[in-house]
């Protein structure tokens, strides 16, 4: 006589197994691999258990399957997750010498060049020069992908708008996407034009070749402000993150933001305006439904899920000093990982960083102090509830934050932060000094701090830096990673690091002088 | 009408069109074309395949998944709690039905009933420490202790914070 055996847990296929705890968060799947040996067999013959587990612990998100990665086995991007978590530790200095560039080479003839802004995004440099009207674009990283060939812009190229200005620009090359924001000053042409017509633009072109962007709603998005061309506007920052765009300028006394949707309007009523007397201030976008400003140094959090009206405020954290001058701010920037099959297609992407597990970085000059921030504290609300309106320093920033007393420059990437300190008395072959630097990173990331064995050190304890002599003491968690060897190079010029693989890049521009 | 044989010998009289929600016999009725002769089903027994002809039922009409539908995957992944009301009713059975449900559906090769299966697991399971899985499934620890002690130790990084 034979009993048909009750059907279990454990009588499940392995395959079932796995496709139960797929749909685990990462934390439940580990806790899975310590209920018996056949869950941890799961776990260990599966490289995408493994892949999800990864993930989650770097705080990165997946990302939707597309037709170009789809054939990129699960293992392959396990393995790319796994290089890029352990490239802190086995990173070599490759200076990516822009020199090389005969392009480039017209940088560093003019006495401005420091004038020009540099931005450094998705393995490409950004420069653009405000007095000579000029935008040139280099990629920097080899096999970086997609890869947008060289490419130049200039004022006449902008089109319809006669002695158009260019103010500001922003690439996205994951999004084959720069965004130039121009005016004009010509007096018989804005005299010719109505409302709704305006004498300030931002256009939306394709990076790879010429005319308006493929997916944007159209190729000029409309400020909603419409005196702009009577006010003195003299600071102008245009910026984007994903399928959002803002640019934010200083009206004389009056700090104005406007964000757009651009691929699905070119027009939208979210606008941000507010008096202030502060030369410098910023802004930056967490994720997809979050915009910060920062005034004085303190943050100033809106929710933007709602494009069709202003942005909602949701919360104010006051930083325990008000530095209204000079912000060099940095971040938060994108971890994102390519496929590994160079392709001239943009949208080939694997994951992409979690806007909640990301540091906000930013330098002011004034006291000479740099603060990284974890951007968790900006969603989940609820310990503030009393206070939403200006959360004060003691309740929120000293478990979240870690300031430092900077004597060097920062470079900012993901969940890490690039430091170069001077080395004191270093002399060349000659007998001269010269200026030396040693490489601090730091990396914030919470698997990094959790998980890091023997490599690194764990930094856990607060510290203090002192402002103006009052002591600020913080303690946000990180690994500190010190780099043998050491480089000479104006520390200045260290513009952003790129971490790609098992590589590290810190692009140096030489000083003019250093050519000669 | 399609004709299906039980393990246990019960025949059930379905429409094509709910039946053909099950990927394995929607290919069997291609391959032999218009028959009268029934489809034995040896591993699935009377109880649980009265279940999944009422799934099948209460779905008739809804398009099936495609071919490509795991490009969504990662997207349906991130909402394990994402079940429809009526399904969650349905799924509401004890352990032992629930599992023979997720092993007919596999073996009928129906998806969107294998989800709901497996989803209904994965939220037993969410939240629960290692000694709750195994005292909710029955599960024997098959670890030695210092087999225990050192999974302990590599896990621990995400359970610390």
């Amino acid at each position: 006589m034979t009993f048909k055996s009750k059907v279990g847990f454990l009588s499940l296929a392995e395959e079932l197994h796995f496709y139960i705890l797929s749909f685990l968060p990462y934390r439940n799947i580990l806790r899975c691999t310590s209920v018996c040996k056949a869950l941890r067999q799961t776990f260990t013959s599966s490289s995408e258990l493994q892949y999800i587990v990864e993930l989650g612990g770097q705080g990165l998100l997946p990302v939707l399957n597309t037709e170009f990665n789809k054939h990129v086995p699960i293992s392959k991007r396990l393995q790319l997750l796994k290089d890029n978590a352990s490239a802190w530790f086995k990173f070599n200095i490759r200076p990516v010498s822009i020199l090389d560039h005969p392009a480039a080479t017209p940088v560093y003839s003019p006495a401005h060049s420091w004038q020009i802004k540099r931005s450094f995004v998705d393995g490409h440099l950004c420069l653009f020069d405000e007095t000579e009207q000029w935008v040139k674009i280099f990629p920097l990283v080899p096999q970086s992908s997609p890869q947008i060939h060289q490419r130049e812009w200039s004022p006449e190229l902008l089109g319809p708008v006669p002695d158009a200005y260019i103010d500001h620009v922003w690439i996205d090359p994951a999004q084959n996407l720069i965004a130039i924001a121009y005016h004009t000053d010509d007096h018989d042409y804005l005299n010719s034009l109505s409302w709704p017509d305006r004498p300030f633009y931002v256009d939306l072109k394709a990076l790879d070749e010429d005319g308006v962007h493929p997916q944007a709603a159209g190729q000029t998005l409309f400020l909603s402000l419409s005196k702009l061309h009577e006010c003195q506007v003299s600071t102008l920052k245009l910026q984007g993150h994903g399928r959002h765009i803002a640019i934010q300028c200083d009206l004389a006394g009056t700090w104005w933001s406007q964000i757009w949707d651009w691929q699905h309007s070119t027009t939208s009523n979210s606008v941000i305006s507010y008096a202030s007397t502060s030369t410098d201030e910023d802004f930056c976008f967490l994720g997809n439904n979050r915009f910060l400003t920062i005034r004085n140094l303190y943050l100033y959090l809106y929710s933007i899920e709602d494009m069709s009206q202003a942005p909602t405020f949701l919360a104010g954290f006051l930083m325990p000093i008000s530095a209204p001058m000079y912000i060099w701010y940095v971040g938060p920037t994108d971890d994102i990982a390519h496929g590994p099959q160079p392709q001239t297609e943009a949208h080939q992407i694997l994951w992409t960083s979690d806007p909640e597990h990301r540091i906000l970085f930013f330098v002011t000059d004034l006291h000479r102090v740099a603060f990284a921030v974890s951007t968790k504290i900006f969603f989940n609300l609820d310990p503030f509830k009393e206070t939403l309106e200006e959360i004060p320093w003691e309740q929120w920033g000293p478990p979240n934050t870690r300031g430092f007393n900077p004597a060097s420059s920062f470079g900012a990437s993901g969940n890490r932060v690039f430091q170069a300190v001077p080395v004191l008395g270093a002399t060349a072959d000659d007998g001269s000094a010269v200026k030396k630097y040693s490489s601090h990173m730091m990396d914030f990331s919470p698997l990094a701090v959790q998980r890091r064995q023997g490599q690194g050190r764990v930094v856990k304890e607060p510290s203090t830096i002192v402002v103006e002599n009052e002591s600020i003491t913080t303690s946000l968690p990180y690994v500190e990673v010190l780099l043998d060897g050491e480089y000479s190079a104006d520390a200045h010029n260290v513009v952003k690091i790129w971490v790609d693989g098992s590589e590290l890049y810190v692009p140096r521009l030489a000083s003019p002088s250093a050519i000669n | 009408m399609v004709h299906l044989v039980t393990s246990d010998n019960v025949e059930f009289v379905v429409d094509k069109e709910v039946v053909e929600r099950s990927v394995l016999i929607k290919n069997m009725l291609e391959d032999v074309g218009e028959t009268d002769q029934s489809i034995p089903l040896a591993n699935v027994s009377s109880a649980v395949l009265r279940k999944v002809i009422e799934y099948c039922e209460h779905h008739r009409g809804e398009p099936l998944p495609s071919a490509d539908a795991d490009q969504n995957q990662d997207e349906t992944r991130k909402r394990t709690t994402d079940i429809s009301e009526w399904d969650q009713k349905f799924i509401t059975v004890d352990q032992e039905m629930l599992f023979e449900i997720i092993l007919a559906a596999n073996y009928l090769d129906i998806k969107s009933l294998l989800d709901v299966g497996c989803k209904t697991v994965a939220n037993m399971i969410k939240g629960k420490t290692p000694d709750e899985i195994r005292r909710l499934f029955n599960i024997v620890n098959d670890f030695t202790p210092e087999e225990e002690a050192q999974i302990k130790k590599e896990n621990e990084w995400a359970e610390d914070r």
